[in-house]
């Protein structure tokens, strides 16, 4: 059996480094590929003559789960007590660098015939009940295409102005009062903040949009300043998620029969990111916390 | 006796490889907060400068322990010396890439003057040179060494690249002329860097040769 499980370490498609008192006792080929190292000049080493990178070796010792960057490759790194896993992520992200690429160029190619669309459609004068409902639709439609452009449109932020946060809920408000009807959400937006309004309130709107879809009351948004950063959250009390992370990657859904694109929390982070912050979720008992931080200027 | 001077030597050897995978992190996350105008990410690669600070007082008060100590002679010595006068050159690539940090800080408060492409290849070819010579010091092995030399070559192309691109910026538009010097320091502290990376990996093909290398522009 033990022999078996060796055999199967060296034929492993995932990384293994097995270390003591901050040595090498054993690493797989996978992993003496990933780390770009010959085996016979690492195994009985140290550890950081190996790994030859400080942070993946402060994981192996602190234990953890990490993305890393490690001689070209993104590694994710999985370390428990004298075992350290890795995984190639490279492809990964490659995809993910191309559907980027390729949702910009989309944006920028609907962003003008959509320009047109919503003044000609305003033109046209519906004869009958049924037009009307047919123009009423495309228009709704076409709305939604144009915010959706212009959300997948990376931009840099607009002008920054310094606002009162609470300024922010009246609007939200007015745009979701049908579906804030009956639920209960509490407002705790005291700090002023100087940056670009329009990116917090479409951080907001999709992050309060998320949590009235699939969150459950009461909904809390709440500002918070500590240092020179900002944080933002929208907390909820559902139920915990099997993933916090993975919610961020675009057309992914947190939730079965999801009813959006699975793009909101993905719009959140490039937002949050072009504010020089990130977005993050995590679980606090009793509640789910979804939230951006950015600097304070 | 011989034992406990190969330990204390082999961890001044690992402590420069820390030394150095500091520095390419700080160079990383410099040229990640240049292209994607992040300011946090900037600031945080100014506050690790003092790590690597005091990781080289740290380190050359090792090596200066191990020679009274162990009074070392030879390729040992050598090595002591390698590591001492590699210490400086890695504690002001360091510095370098602060500096790329801290004008990344001033360029992500406005508009990039351009889609830069040039500047973080050049920050790309910097990581795969300390990626080399890490395998270079790690695996003791000189032909790395010197194909490290031939990569600096690499960015020194690169620089002038950026330098002709910038110069006819200003030239056709002088209301750039602010913006494209800023850019035009961030590729000067790259080749600098460069430049203190070829001087590590010239001491390492001393260490592992005996063989005072130098690069044909070094010598005037």
């Amino acid at each position: 059996m033990t022999e078996a499980l060796a055999q199967a370490w060296e034929e492993a498609m995932e990384g293994l480094v097995l270390h003591r008192e901050r040595r090498v006792l054993y690493l797989n080929p996978k992993a003496a590929e990933l780390l770009e190292v010959r085996r016979e000049k690492v195994v009985g080493h140290s550890l950081l003559l190996a790994l030859r990178d400080h942070r993946l070796e402060a994981l192996a010792l602190h234990g953890g789960e990490r993305a890393l960057e490690v001689r070209g490759r993104l590694l994710k790194a999985r370390a428990l007590p004298g075992r350290l896993y890795l995984w190639d992520e490279t492809e990964a992200k490659r995809r993910l660098e191309a559907l980027e690429e390729a949702t910009q160029v989309l944006a920028h190619e609907l962003r003008t015939p959509l320009a047109g669309m919503g003044p000609l459609l305003e033109a046209l004068t519906p004869k009958t009940p049924q037009e009307k409902e047919v123009l009423d639709l495309l228009k709704g439609e076409v709305a939604r295409l144009s915010r959706l452009v212009k959300d997948l449109s990376l931009t840099q932020p607009g002008p920054k102005r310094t606002f009162a946060l609470e300024e922010l809920w009246p609007r939200l408000e007015r745009l979701l009062q049908e579906r804030l009807r009956g639920r209960r959400v509490e407002v705790h937006l005291a700090h002023p903040v100087r940056t670009d309004p329009e990116v917090v309130f479409q951080i907001l709107l999709n992050l309060l949009d998320n949590a009235l879809k699939y969150g459950q009351d009461p909904i809390r948004l709440v500002s918070l300043a500590e240092g020179n950063h900002f944080r933002l959250e929208v907390r909820d009390r559902g139920p915990e998620l099997p993933d916090y992370e993975n919610l961020f990657l675009p057309h992914h859904r947190g939730f079965q029969g999801g009813t959006g694109e699975g793009l909101g929390l993905y719009l959140v982070r490039r937002l949050a990111r072009n504010l020089g912050g990130e977005a993050y979720a995590f679980r606090q008992e009793p509640e789910n916390v979804f939230g951006v931080h950015f600097p304070l200027d | 006796m011989r034992e406990a001077l190969d330990r204390a030597l082999n961890h001044l050897v690992e402590e420069s490889l820390r030394m150095l995978s500091l520095v390419r992190e700080m160079t990383q996350e410099a040229t990640e907060a240049l292209v994607s105008s992040n300011g946090a990410k900037a600031e945080g690669v100014i506050a690790k400068d003092k790590e690597v600070d005091a990781l080289e007082l740290k380190v050359e008060n090792e090596a200066i322990a191990v020679i009274a100590r162990h009074q070392p002679v030879a390729s040992d010595l050598r090595l002591i010396f390698t590591i001492i006068k590699a210490l400086t050159d890695l504690e002001r690539a360091g510095d370098y890439a602060m500096h790329v940090a801290e004008d990344a800080l001033l360029l992500a408060k406005e508009p990039p003057l351009k889609r830069y492409v040039t500047l973080p290849e050049m920050g790309r070819r910097l990581l795969e040179m300390m990626d080399t010579l890490a395998k270079a010091v790690a695996e003791r092995d000189a032909a790395l060494a010197r194909k490290v030399l031939e990569m600096d070559d690499q960015v020194d192309g690169l620089y002038e690249e950026v330098t002709r691109e910038l110069i006819t910026y200003m030239m056709e538009d002088p209301r750039t002329i602010t913006k494209a010097l800023t850019l035009m320091r961030v590729a000067r502290s790259y080749e600098r860097l460069g430049d203190h990376l070829e001087n590590v990996a010239e001491r390492v093909i001393y260490w592992l040769t005996g063989e005072v290398y130098k690069a044909p522009e070094d010598v005037y």
